[in-house]
């Protein structure tokens, strides 16, 4: 991908306190009920939480011995978190917690800017996500002399217009955006962006509600790239299914749940993920996926350190762990997305010859160009993308 | 009891005894009214349990990938590893406790705001009636995120705790507007009736009063133990790095939701209804009491 | 009210307060607290960076104009959906509450409890079963295809119907349990009188059973419409493109367009829209109070 300035937005370090919105203030009302109900009171009544913020503030306590991960669910192998944990001597606190970007951001959000503490040490959000906490300064930078597997990393993914050169992230599984289709429902295969379209399927296509995933093949579909992260060019693809949905082409707008509307056949066609429909056609045979001819998005999600970390040389030394080709093939082996590390193929091939041979699994290189990605947007392009796309899906 | 030395009482008739011989034309409309009036209940209670019945069918299913969506092919499997998943156990198990510690504190609560506000017109009552109803109102979405800000403003840590706490918070009001219902045309006098015999208001209020409200309190309870054991959005803000069911089964539709999940719920509709049934059971051996 | 006997007898004045005091701390806590924040929050404007506005209290009260006139359509569409699903849970309630309370005996906790049951599966695990059910090649709807009563879009989920229909599934136990716990007390004796004075059960109903169980239907209303006109989760799962519910946007707002002024505007104006609503509900129902 060609070389493209920053266009992040940095603001500088917030002062704590004074310039913040407040409601009260910590007034009257907060030290009321501070001095009612203290902290102490409810830690009596928790069994879980680990986490305590009596010191507050910058310096997190730290905690060497235990290792606090955040992740999607059934995003792991089965006995990956025992085999680090016998590998490293850590305790692993491993939580299937991440539900959704965008959530997660609402939820930790204010935490991070008081620099406290979220409950982990490492999380695995989605490069958009981590493109934003890049920027807002809220993320770790990485000590490469503890993850010397770096090296193992895809090439293209090093050089991310997210984070250039990986200094703060570590991508930790990819997938391809394309679409998936019935093959016995529509009679044909399916191959462009155009097909969503065919009136034959009205009301039996469903599109992505998150913007990147939606538009981004519509816009290589309309001849214009992602990566170009140009706001006219986003515009025109929303206007595009602006137009289908009042047409009444467009069933609904999913987030991940498109799947079961695929396997009952109420829709024929869908934008979906590469991963689901490696599962999916395991139960159904007529199940497809196709990245589309003009081209279709990846989506990367990556392995961070929050500032607020209690352990970053265990979160460094997980990072590493999974670097390693033999351990990471039993992820891909599980989990059957796209790998983020080059050429795992020799090590897949030795425990799941089936996965190495699935081009959803290891796309050949022609699959592989076709692909782009969204680059950093700062925080008010951001905010308009998403506006301007929350008006198509949300009539 | 009193027990009687002398002989037994006469039986009473009934207060209101039929008039002798009504025309025999109103029974049978009554007869068949009743057997429709049954019948449409036992079909919204069918309605209720369709999904249910699909739920425990697709516990036995048999998928290759990770999604539990097209019958596949019977196998036991998944029964004889259910908790094959131990975040999705622990979820479980979170949100049971969750629910049971929120219900207990809300079911206190929310019974003394009712019985106060429906025994006696104090200063200040109907603007409390009118305000029971406004946390109903509030969305979801914005209320957990503003108590997040409350609680980091506090600087109380997010987990087990805070989750209880929201929990509490607007159930109470489903369970005043439940009891309250319950105590509308309540006969206030029977607590004259104890007190003048001497019984203290709060010895009152013990054995006279909440015995005879106690079912309102029960169903109460149960809505806000449904209501917490559902809760998403707000538990989502104020949950930490806790886990409780939703917030996991949330998650889990990216990647799939395996059969367990079925055979999970499947065991806890199973233990609920093995001990409502022993519930009845029990009852039947005391005494017969209204 | 029939039968209410008020206590004649002079109590402790300080007792009502006393009781009502810790539900009123805790809600004033947790509940006016933030709330009061939302407030602010609704009235100002995003200044500084969209992830960490610096939230400028402006008395900006053209966040309320806006937010009404760029939502209308979803505020009223909410409002259709929730009245929809009231009145049907009220008339599948009825029989149920009805029959749990004067014909099930001791087994009426166990029905009780299996109207709840439901609930230990999770929303989402149900709906998406519901979903399998509902499906498009589904036996369902191929029955209400063979009746004629599919709606537009020639199916059943991803419509309008879908969503009052999920809204209906899942708030019938707040309709159920409270018209319960007020059929419960009624005398079965005046349910006899009712079948003696008139001639017809159904007239005997209406005006002896109804209104002594006005309570119930008020509570129950109460319990399924106001959190059925905030609801976004059925929408969001059963809906189609036209059937956005005013609390979709609101998450959106929230969440996607980090827009939080006008998140918390529209939050107020649902809050406030559903409180008339409830006043003039508590009035036509002729009791005195809200409840």
């Amino acid at each position: 991908m060609p070389d493209r300035p920053k266009r992040l937005v940095v603001p500088s370090r917030r002062v704590p306190d004074l310039s913040r919105r407040r409601f009260l203030g910590r007034g009257a009302a907060g030290m009321a009920a501070a001095s009612i109900l203290g902290p102490g009171f409810l830690a009596a009544c928790g069994g879980d939480d680990d986490e305590s913020t009596e010191e507050g503030g910058g310096g997190a306590e730290q905690n060497e011995n235990a290792l606090r991960v955040s992740n999607w669910p059934f995003y792991i192998s089965e006995t990956f978190v025992a085999d680090f944990e016998e590998a490293s001597g850590l305790s692993v606190d491993y939580r299937e917690d991440f539900n959704d970007n965008e959530e997660w951001f609402a939820r930790v959000r204010e935490s991070l800017e008081a620099n406290q503490d979220i409950g982990a040490d490492l999380v695995i959000p989605t490069d958009f996500m981590v493109g934003r906490l890049i920027g807002l300064e809220w993320l770790e930078e990485l000590d490469d002399a503890n993850i010397p597997n770096k090296g193992n990393l895809r090439e293209d993914l090093l050089a991310s217009t997210i984070d250039d050169g990986r200094r703060y992230s570590l991508p930790y599984m990819s997938g391809m955006v394309g679409l998936a289709y019935n093959r016995a429902a529509t009679g044909r295969d399916i191959t462009s962006v155009e097909d969503l379209w065919d009136p034959a399927f009205a009301g039996r296509v469903t599109l992505f509600s998150d913007a990147q995933d939606g538009l981004g093949m519509i816009m290589l579909a309309n001849g214009d790239d992602p990566a170009d992260g140009d706001i006219e060019a986003i515009q025109r693809a929303a206007d595009v299914v602006a137009e289908q949905r009042d047409a009444g082409q467009i069933r609904r707008f999913t987030g991940n749940d498109y799947a079961d509307d695929l396997a009952a056949g109420n829709v024929v066609v869908a934008q979906a993920y590469s991963g689901d429909i490696v599962q999916l056609a395991a139960d159904n045979p007529d199940l497809a996926f196709v990245v589309p001819e003009g081209g279709g998005t990846t989506f990367v999600d990556s392995m961070i350190i929050p500032i607020t970390t209690r352990n970053k040389a265990g979160a460094e030394a997980w990072m590493d762990y999974v670097y390693d080709k033999a351990n990471y093939a039993q992820l891909i082996s599980y989990i059957q997305y796209v790998p983020v590390l080059s050429d795992i193929t020799e090590e897949l091939e030795a425990i799941d010859p089936e996965s190495a041979a699935n081009p959803l699994i290891n796309p050949p290189s022609d699959i592989l160009d076709r692909l782009s990605t969204f680059p950093a947007f700062d925080d008010e392009e951001d905010a308009a993308i998403a506006a301007l796309y929350a008006d198509v899906t949300a009539e | 009891m009193t027990t009687l030395t002398t002989a037994p009482p006469p039986t009473a008739s009934p207060p209101l005894a039929p008039a002798p011989a009504p025309p025999q034309a109103a029974r049978p409309p009554r007869r068949w009214g009743d057997l429709a009036l049954r019948l449409v209940a036992g079909l919204v209670l069918l309605y209720l349990f369709i999904p249910i019945l699909l739920i425990v069918l697709f516990s036995f299913n048999d998928p290759e990938g990770r999604f539990n969506l097209t019958w596949q092919g019977f196998t036991l499997d998944n029964w004889l590893d259910p908790f094959r998943y131990e975040q999705l156990t622990e979820a479980l198990v979170t949100s049971l406790k969750v629910a049971a510690l929120s219900t207990a504190i809300s079911a206190v609560l929310g019974t003394l705001v009712a019985v106060a506000l429906v025994r006696s017109r104090f200063r200040g009552s109907g603007a409390i009636d009118t305000f029971l109803v406004v946390p109903l109102t509030a969305p979801e979405v914005v209320l957990g995120a503003s108590l997040l800000t409350l609680f980091i403003d506090l600087e109380w840590a997010r987990g087990f705790g805070t989750i209880v706490v929201v929990h509490v918070m607007f159930e109470i009001s489903f369970v005043a507007l439940t009891v309250k219902a319950r105590l509308r045309g309540f006969d206030w006098t029977l607590e004259d009736a104890a007190m003048d015999l001497g019984a203290s208001p709060t010895r009152t209020f013990l054995r006279i009063t909440l015995p005879l409200i106690v079912p309102g309190i029960v169903a109460a309870a149960m809505l806000s133990f449904a209501l917490s054991l559902d809760d998403f959005i707000i538990t989502y803000f104020n949950s930490g790095s806790t886990v409780t069911y939703p917030l996991y089964v949330n998650a889990a539709t990216r990647t799939g939701l395996p059969p367990q999940i079925n055979v999970l719920a499947t065991a806890i509709l199973l233990v609920s209804l093995l001990l409502l049934g022993a519930s009845v059971l029990w009852q039947r051996r005391r005494p017969a009491s209204t | 009210m029939a039968g209410t006997a008020t206590s004649s007898r002079r109590r402790n004045p300080v007792a009502p307060y006393a009781m009502v005091l810790p539900a009123l701390v805790y809600l004033g806590i947790f509940f006016l607290v933030p709330l009061w924040s939302l407030l602010r929050t609704s009235l100002s404007r995003n200044g500084g960076s969209v992830f960490l506005p610096t939230l400028e209290f402006d008395w900006a009260w053209s966040n309320y104009g806006d937010a009404f006139s760029d939502y209308r359509d979803q505020i009223v569409r909410s409002f259709g959906y929730a009245l929809a699903a009231t009145l049907i849970c009220l008339v599948l309630a009825y029989p149920l509450a009805y029959v749990i309370a004067f014909k099930a005996g001791r087994w009426r906790n166990v029905v009780l409890g299996l109207v709840i049951l439901p609930f230990f599966v999770t929303f989402l695990v149900r709906t998406l079963a519901w979903r399998i059910i509902l499906s498009d090649d589904g036996w369902v709807v191929s029955v209400f295809d063979a009746v004629g009563l599919l709606p537009d879009e020639g199916r059943l989920l991803s419509t309008s119907w879908a969503v009052v229909g999920g809204l209906v599934y899942n708030f019938l136990p707040f309709m159920v349990l409270p018209l319960y716990v007020s059929l419960e007390k009624v005398d079965p004796r005046l349910m006899e009188a009712a079948a003696d004075l008139y001639s017809s059960t159904w007239r005997g109903f209406r005006k002896v059973v109804l209104p002594l169980t006005m309570p119930g239907v008020l509570a129950g209303s109460l319990l399924v419409f106001i959190p059925s006109s905030g609801d976004f989760v059925n929408a969001q799962y059963l809906g189609g493109t036209q059937t956005t519910m005013i609390g979709n946007v609101i998450e959106r707002q929230f969440l996607v367009v980090h827009d939080y002024p006008t998140a918390a505007a529209l939050s107020f104006v649902l809050m406030a829209i559903i409180l008339v609503a409830t006043l003039a509900y508590t009035r036509a129902l002729g009791t005195e109070d809200l409840v």
